[in-house]
């Protein structure tokens, strides 16, 4: 695209911006924006924001320079607290997928047993000759569980234990390296 | 985490350690202050008119010096500074926007404050067609012309602040500027005054 330009577009600007436009040093510049569209155009456009910053300037609410800086130090501070709590909530989180996982190991590894418990509880629950779809659906839940833990859980319980147990060190290990860190 | 969640009750907590916060920072407080006191008016001016929210103009000022004291700058240069302040400003005020506003232009309430203040009737007229006539530009426009004829920025340095390519802003700069003079000629009436310092 063929841009429209004046050797004198800068001069013009720098004429405004120095209020010199509209005195007596201003003159010959004025005239010949009258003959050039482009600096005319430069000239209005220049006033016009010159004219809104001047009013923007009367409405600054600005604070202290004081102040923004306490709250930029303030904000800094708590961004390092953040940042040195951040291992320990790491940990925390660690330690709950652990023990959620060593649950779920445990669940596996002794479901035979629970799976006992809930049959008597589901017997209880269910009086004599009320055999619902319920009833036998959670009875074939059971069962499968059942036969799956029996598969696995003779096999696995013992790689398990051993896993939960890795976790455990590896995340004492970690949790003792943050602290060290941190001191 | 904003910088404005502080309660004064922190301040005497906040004092504590204030030294490793400073640390973080590239320059002293003193400095800080001289040049807080150097650009906070150019900068609130620049983004209140950008954002056309007085208040929002004052949280993206102190959020900008925030990150500003954060950044690790390349050189201690004052207009290099200023320049990196002015991205600063301008970022957050695009984060603003994309965030509320998924439309370019301002609404036509982001320009209603300009008609209130205590200035005298002549001046908010004024100041309302200017006001209008600026909200009738894409917010880059507006970031492009207040830097070249407000700030009297170079193209370079008005790549720098707005991210764009240096050798495109010639183009964008002569486009927002006759865009702007077209709005200003077809609104007459309150730039009357500009078109009188601005005619020869």
């Amino acid at each position: 695209m063929n841009i429209p330009e004046c050797h004198r577009e800068q001069e013009v600007l720098e004429a405004v911006r120095a209020g010199r436009w509209s005195g007596a040093w201003g003159e010959e510049l004025r005239k010949h924006a009258a003959a050039c569209p482009v600096c005319a155009e430069v000239a209005l456009v220049a006033a016009m924001l010159l004219e809104e910053r001047d009013l923007a300037q009367a409405e600054v609410r600005l604070p202290s320079a004081g102040l923004v800086w306490w709250k930029a130090q303030r904000a800094a501070r708590r961004a390092a607290e953040e940042r040195a709590t951040q291992p320990i909530a790491l940990v925390e989180r660690a330690a709950w997928a652990l023990t959620l996982f060593g649950v779920f190991g445990l669940a596996l590894w002794q479901w035979p047993r629970i799976a006992g418990w809930l049959g008597g509880a589901k017997s209880l629950a269910s009086g004599p000759g009320s055999a619902s779809s319920s009833a036998q659906f959670t009875e074939r839940v059971v069962q499968t569980f059942q036969s799956l833990a029996q598969g696995l859980g003779a096999q696995s319980s013992g790689y398990l234990v051993i896993a939960s147990v890795g976790a455990v060190l590896a995340l004492m290990g970690f949790a003792a390296y943050v602290v060290w860190r941190e001191e | 985490m904003s910088m404005w969640e502080v309660t004064l009750a922190e301040i005497e907590s906040s004092e504590l350690g204030a030294g490793a916060a400073e640390e973080a920072f590239h320059m002293d407080e003193q400095a800080f202050r001289v040049f807080y006191e150097k650009t906070a008016r150019p900068l609130w001016s620049y983004l209140s008119r950008l954002a056309g929210d007085r208040a929002l103009a004052e949280d993206l000022v102190q959020e900008s010096y925030y990150r500003f004291l954060r950044a690790k700058l390349q050189s201690g240069d004052e207009a290099y500074q200023k320049n990196y302040l002015f991205r600063i400003g301008t970022n957050l005020a695009r984060d603003h926007w994309r965030r509320t506003r998924p439309s370019e232009s301002l609404p036509e309430e982001a320009t209603s404050h300009l008609q209130s203040g205590d200035r005298t009737a002549e001046s908010v007229q004024q100041n309302t067609d200017l006001g209008r006539a600026l909200a009738q530009l894409k917010p880059r426009e507006r970031e492009l012309l207040w830097l070249a004829y407000v700030e009297g920025s170079s193209h370079k340095e008005i790549a720098e602040v707005s991210g764009l390519r240096a050798a495109s802003i010639r183009l964008l700069l002569f486009r927002a500027r006759r865009k702007l003079a077209e709005v200003l000629r077809s609104s007459g009436g309150g730039v009357e005054s500009a078109e009188l310092r601005a005619r020869p």
